[in-house]
Parts: C-alpha cells; sequence; structure tokens
C-alpha cells in the first residue's frame, strides 16, 4: 500500500492545490486524490513532485506491506 | 505542418467543400452511393475543421485556456481513466457479443448474420492479442 505526504507537505510550503497542479502540469484533481490516496502516481510524476520540494521520494510517498 | 495548425484546418475545411460540391453535382458519372459518401465525408470535415478553426482562435485569444486544456490532455490520471473506461467498455461489448449470435440463431435470421458477429468477435480477440504480442516486445 503507498501512502503518502503530500498535502501535509504541500501546506507546509503555503503552496494551493492549483499552484501545484500548474507547476506540475497536471490537474487539480489529481493533486486532490493523489493527497486522497485514490491515486498513485507514475514513478515520473513522483520524482516530479520530490523534485518540486527539494525532497527525496520517500519522504513524500510511503510504500508499506499490507 | 503541426497537426492543430490553421494551414492544415483551412486545406482540410476546402477538401471537405470540394467533396460536398462534388457530391451534391455529382461530378462526371458519379454513383448514388458515391455521391453520398462524398458529401457525408466531406460535411463531416467542413464539421471537423470548423470547429478546429473556432478553438485556435478561441486559444489565441485565451491562452491560459489553452494552457489548461493542455494540462488536461496530457495528465496521467485522466489518461489512466480513459484507458480503463475504454478497457471495461471493450470488455463489456465483447460479452455482449458472445450472446449475439444466440440470439441471432433463434430469431431465425440468415446465417450468415450469426457468423458475422462470430466473425467481428474473433476479430477483436485476434485485435487484442496483436496488441498484447505488439506491446509485450517493447514495455
Amino acid at each position: 500500500m503507498l501512502k503518502n505526504r503530500l498535502e501535509e507537505i504541500r501546506k507546509q510550503h503555503g503552496i494551493k492545490q492549483e499552484e501545484l497542479a500548474e507547476a506540475l502540469a497536471v490537474s487539480r484533481q489529481t493533486i486532490g486524490s493523489l493527497e486522497n490516496g485514490r491515486y498513485n502516481p507514475s514513478i515520473i510524476l513522483a520524482f516530479k513532485i520530490a523534485r518540486y520540494f527539494k525532497l527525496p521520494i520517500e519522504e513524500i510517498f510511503i510504500y508499506e506491506e499490507e | 505542418m503541426k497537426k492543430g495548425s490553421a494551414v492544415r484546418n483551412v486545406m482540410v475545411l476546402a477538401t471537405g467543400i470540394l467533396l460536398l460540391a462534388a457530391g451534391l453535382l455529382e461530378v462526371g458519372d458519379m454513383a448514388r452511393n458515391v455521391s453520398g459518401l462524398c458529401i457525408g465525408i466531406g460535411s463531416g470535415l467542413i464539421g471537423m475543421s470548423i470547429a478546429n478553426l473556432i478553438m485556435i482562435r478561441y486559444y489565441a485569444k485565451h491562452p491560459t485556456f489553452k494552457r489548461q486544456h493542455e494540462i488536461e490532455a496530457g495528465d496521467e490520471r485522466g489518461i489512466a481513466i480513459n484507458n480503463l473506461s475504454k478497457a471495461k467498455a471493450f470488455d463489456t461489448t465483447v460479452r455482449i457479443m458472445m450472446v449475439i449470435p444466440f440470439v441471432l440463431f433463434f430469431m431465425d435470421l440468415p446465417v450468415w448474420t450469426t457468423f458475422a458477429v462470430i466473425a467481428f468477435y474473433m476479430f477483436s480477440i485476434g485485435l487484442r492479442y496483436y496488441y498484447i504480442v505488439k506491446y509485450s516486445k517493447v514495455m
């Protein structure tokens, strides 16, 4: 199971969903779905998010055995 | 020439007008079905190119809307949803096509209708396996 801290990190940086979506060239709904855990990103999008926040991927996305 | 360029769409529009005119005027000894085909394709091309030209003009005036449209078209979640819905629609269509030959058989219709549906079913399944092999080689 893949969990993430995207919402927490985004709020720490004071960024709106719309702004993050624009920067990553995805829709705002995609950011919302990622934050709710309804959608798991591709490895490319995960890297883009990590680079945007200048954090290692594993600090944003956490893999847990079910 | 870019796929969505105005020049390309003007050329498609001109082709559509020519085809429509040829169909309506029945140029030469054109058969009725060929004339109908020209009218159909011509009308389709005219409609499509006019719609594209309107969108190109609209995007030129509203670049933010264009950017939004580009983002939505390339959005990976949107693409995943689209692909999943296409896959589900294919599965449902194939299941329905498995039942149709029996319905046609019991409706006492000519046997070729049943065979046509079976052939189309086999074609769909064949196409699916063709793409499985094709993508297995590249992925």
